[in-house]
């Protein structure tokens, strides 16, 4: 239960980041005429589940159901690009095959935070962009960019006065780190701190 | 800020989690309010004041 809060958590932020404006500009108008009875509150809706349902056209489905084949799809599509940019040029078919085994859950994971309705999920706040976790990751998210200007300008000036060069493919690759790692534990420490 | 939340939730005899639903929020977004160490936005604050029907001034004093 507990992860399936900090998963619906996660989510809200997600998908909150996108929606924030349409869900903002809806849901005001209503917030005055009855709190005591939020339509859109966590809870008492026996509609929602703990991975939620998607829209297709009039009717809803489990979210997974699309999600799946979608980011199969989506997988064998980069897989199938890899291999025609010349991954693994000795063996096409298996190192397709890897980046397609490696690719499928994360693209899964990505149709299924496109598609789901949060309003379906068990836990979801109708709000998030007023919860305190809306805080934290704008403290973490404000944090990581200046750690990445450090961090980015560091270097630069280590690459300008030493000899030292590096590919721009790993520099690159650098900077995503640090800003993830920033943001991540920037994250939980904001969290911890409450 | 101080806040009288916590005061105001039990008069009533609310949870913390039926708080957090009517205002559409999460739980821990309640806890962090009552303890003081979450400032919400101001129309959180509007609607924690009708939710009560009393001002925000009744619920939150600038701390010390």
């Amino acid at each position: 239960m507990e992860r399936a809060w900090e998963r619906a958590q996660w989510t809200s932020l997600l998908y909150s980041q996108a929606r924030f404006t349409l869900e903002t500009s809806i849901t005001d108008k209503n917030w005055g005429s009855d709190m005591t009875e939020n339509k859109n509150s966590a809870a008492g809706n026996p509609l929602r589940t703990a991975w939620g349902r998607a829209r297709l056209g009039t009717r809803t489905v489990p979210a997974m159901m699309p999600a799946i084949p979608l980011g199969i799809l989506l997988a064998a599509l980069i897989a199938a690009a890899a291999a025609l940019a010349g991954f693994a040029p000795q063996q096409p078919l298996l190192g397709a095959a890897i980046v397609a085994a490696l690719m499928a859950l994360p693209m899964c994971a990505l149709a299924w935070a496109f598609l789901v309705d949060r309003d379906s999920l068990e836990g979801a706040a109708s709000r998030p962009e007023e919860s305190v976790e809306s805080r934290w990751y704008d403290n973490a998210a404000a944090g990581a960019f200046h750690d990445l200007l450090i961090f980015s300008g560091l270097g630069t000036a280590v690459l300008f006065l030493t000899p030292l060069e590096i590919e721009g493919s790993v520099g690159l690759l650098a900077v995503s780190v640090v800003g993830m790692l920033s943001a991540g534990i920037r994250y939980i420490v904001n969290r911890r701190r409450g | 800020m101080e806040n009288t939340l916590p005061e105001l939730r039990r008069e009533h005899g609310w949870s913390q989690q039926k708080l957090a639903d009517a205002l559409g929020v999460s739980r821990q977004t309640v806890i962090s309010i009552e303890k003081g160490r979450f400032d919400p936005s101001l129309p959180l604050a509007f609607r924690l004041a009708s939710l009560f029907g009393c001002t925000i001034e009744d619920i939150f004093t600038p701390g010390s």
